[in-house]
């Protein structure tokens, strides 16, 4: 994903010089990612309130887990039955529990697998930069904010130009 | 945390993880002998039968269900510091859940061992789980020891996720500082992380997610543990008031061991700074707060005990703190003031009366009284289940069926070795990972800003 990159990136000192600076480039139609050492929603805000598709695997890894919770015990129940008393031999109630934990597992579980794969995949479809410069860069998990623009050549001056109007720190061409 | 800056924080962390003090070996040593105790006195037990303990009819349940209940209460500060007060945006939880929840998932570790040892014949443990056998015999559902086996694996398996999932961005943290080997390792660990808004995105509304279904796993796992109980018709557990009973007192039990783990901490790795006296009352407050619900539970138990009429019920409650019913004085009957009876004093001083001096504002900003407190809380939890455990065994329904329970030396040890391999556990985490969660406590700063007044 990285050999083929073509653009600029810098990194920034001041939140509100990124944000600056994305905002900016956003509205010049730039192709960008963003690099921080933690979320903040104010990146958020800066890069238009994009929106993860997470909810959607907790939702249906959750609902497979009630609907197993239930169909295991109840199968299980019925095949082999073992009388307790005059209680039912599928009793609803004690098996909402199973559901409920096969809830919270499988939900939980398809999460967080989620958040590394979907993070993965969305990254894979943005090039980043493969330089060691970039790669042994180390700032952007400490106290860094990183901004990457996909662009080429005929665009690194009006971009180099929109990067250094809001103080970039840090600029490197990559073509 | 003013004056702290984001390079601070990564630096800090950093810190405590460079070749510590000898006090540091010695301590895991300590502990190491302790584990190393606990684990020979198992495989005795193994080798030579359960017959080695002091279980027997009437008390089947002792001194191992005990630790169970009590490592299962100490894990339920972590999830709810990491989940219940994330969603309730408590700021001041953030330097200390990444400990909460390491605590959190070595306790439940530590707390699932205790079935098996519990069983005696260990290899067949699997027994527990709905598995295809030979004859298609399928576990029991309706029996609360299930929902058990169900709850506290689904418990382990979220705690673990959770705390493996916040890990990630620091371990990348720490890879983009560290040097050599440990390099290569955080490098392996960190999962390809690199910081980017696309990563980010999903972490911040998958951790949302995994702190909304956790919540609720905070308050079932105690409330299907206290069922183990409750459904039975033994006098003392059956009882309706177990589930929210048993949450508060796992509440109660969890924080202070935050606090005797975290105290030491921020002493010895010079995390002052993070671990504020602000962090520090905060956690005091809600163990006080649990310690009033705790304590009301204990009351309530006696005045329905009183008021259901039912003369076992009376009889228990008389036997818990008294002994025996006699004439004369309550207290002090020759040889009828047992050990359930000193567990029950014990339990009321360490759990409603210790707790009292967290009003005072000076004791909650004292570390020491703090950490006095946290461990006295510890002591008085382990005895609560205790209390909760044997001394309704002892004394059920026949007098034909009573009898009495003495912890055997193979238990102290299985129950020290407990201990040993939770702190052997811990002691080596915070070497070993980011004992703080680096990007939330970033999250918590103000971020630097060329023009302060640009924040929208």
């Amino acid at each position: 994903m990285g050999k083929s990159f073509s653009g600029i990136w810098g990194s920034f000192q001041y939140m509100d010089d990124a944000t600056g600076a994305i905002s900016a480039l956003r509205e010049a139609g730039k192709d960008l990612s963003v690099l921080s050492p933690f979320p903040h929603h104010e990146i958020y805000h800066a890069m238009g309130e994009p929106q993860s598709r997470i909810p959607f695997v907790t939702l249906l890894f959750g609902g497979l887990g009630v609907f197993f919770g239930y169909a295991m015990t109840s199968w299980m129940s019925l095949d082999w039955v073992l009388p307790v008393s005059s209680k039912p031999i599928v009793s609803i109630p004690p098996y909402t529990i199973f559901a409920f934990e096969l809830m919270v597992l499988l939900g939980g579980i398809s999460t967080a697998i989620g958040v590394f794969v979907m993070g993965f995949f969305d990254l894979a479809r943005k090039r980043m930069p493969a330089s060691k410069a970039f790669k042994n860069y180390g700032r952007f998990s400490n106290d860094r904010f990183g901004v990457v623009v996909r662009c080429d050549r005929g665009d690194a001056e009006s971009v180099e130009k929109i990067m250094r109007d809001h103080h970039v720190e840090e600029l490197v061409r990559e073509f | 945390m003013s004056s702290v800056t984001y390079a601070d924080v990564n630096a800090d962390m950093l810190r405590t993880l460079v070749r510590p003090k000898p006090a540091y070996y010695l301590l895991l040593v300590g502990f190491v002998i302790a584990f190393g105790i606990g684990a020979l006195s198992w495989a005795i037990q193994i080798d030579v039968g359960l017959g080695l303990s002091g279980i027997s009819h009437p008390v089947g349940w002792g001194v191992y269900i005990t630790n169970f209940v009590f490592w299962i209460g100490i894990g339920h500060a972590g999830t709810l510091i990491s989940a219940v007060f994330f969603l309730t945006r408590a700021p001041w939880r953030a330097p200390v859940y990444r400990a909460a929840e390491a605590m959190t998932v070595f306790a439940v570790m530590t707390a699932g061992l205790f079935p098996l040892i519990h069983v005696g014949r260990v290899w067949l443990a699997y027994w527990l789980i709905p598995y295809p056998n030979q004859r298609m015999l399928w576990v029991n559902f309706k029996s609360p020891l299930l929902w058990d086996v169900f709850a506290v694996s689904t418990y382990l398996t979220i705690s673990v996720t959770f705390f493996v999932v916040g890990l990630v961005p620091d371990l990348a943290a720490m890879r983009d500082n560290a040097k050599g080997i440990r390099k290569l390792i955080y490098w392996q660990l960190a999962l390809g992380w690199n910081n980017s808004y696309q990563q980010w995105l999903h972490y911040a509304r998958g951790y949302l997610l995994l702190a909304a279904l956790a919540t609720p796993l905070v308050f079932s796992v105690h409330s299907i543990v206290s069922w183990d109980f409750a459904m039975s018709l033994i006098p003392g557990w059956h009882t309706t008031i177990f589930a929210p009973y048993f949450v508060a007192g796992a509440i109660f039990s969890g924080l202070a061991m935050v606090l005797t783990i975290c105290i030491p901490l921020r002493t010895v790795f010079g995390l002052e700074k993070y671990i504020t006296h602000h962090v520090m009352q905060s956690l005091a407050k809600v163990i006080l707060f649990t310690s009033i619900i705790v304590g009301y539970a204990y009351t309530t138990e006696f005045f329905i005990a009183y008021y259901s009429g039912v003369p076992y019920e009376r009889g228990l409650f008389y036997f818990r703190p008294f002994g025996e019913i006699g004439d004369g004085s309550p207290f002090f009957h020759k040889g009828d003031f047992g050990v359930p009876n000193f567990a029950f004093w014990i339990m009321v001083f360490c759990n409603v009366i210790s707790p009292l001096p967290l009003w005072r504002f000076k004791i909650r900003n004292n570390v020491i009284a703090l950490f006095i407190i946290s461990v006295l809380i510890n002591v008085g939890m382990w005895f609560e289940r205790f209390n909760i455990v044997v001394s309704s065994l002892q004394r059920d329904f026949n007098p034909a069926n009573w009898g009495s329970y003495h912890p055997t030396i193979v238990e102290f040890g299985i129950t020290l070795g407990s201990f040993g391999m939770f702190f052997t556990l811990f002691t080596a985490f915070i070497r070993a990972m980011p004992s703080m969660a680096i990007a939330e406590v970033k999250e918590g700063l103000e971020p630097p800003r060329r023009n302060p007044a640009a924040h929208h």
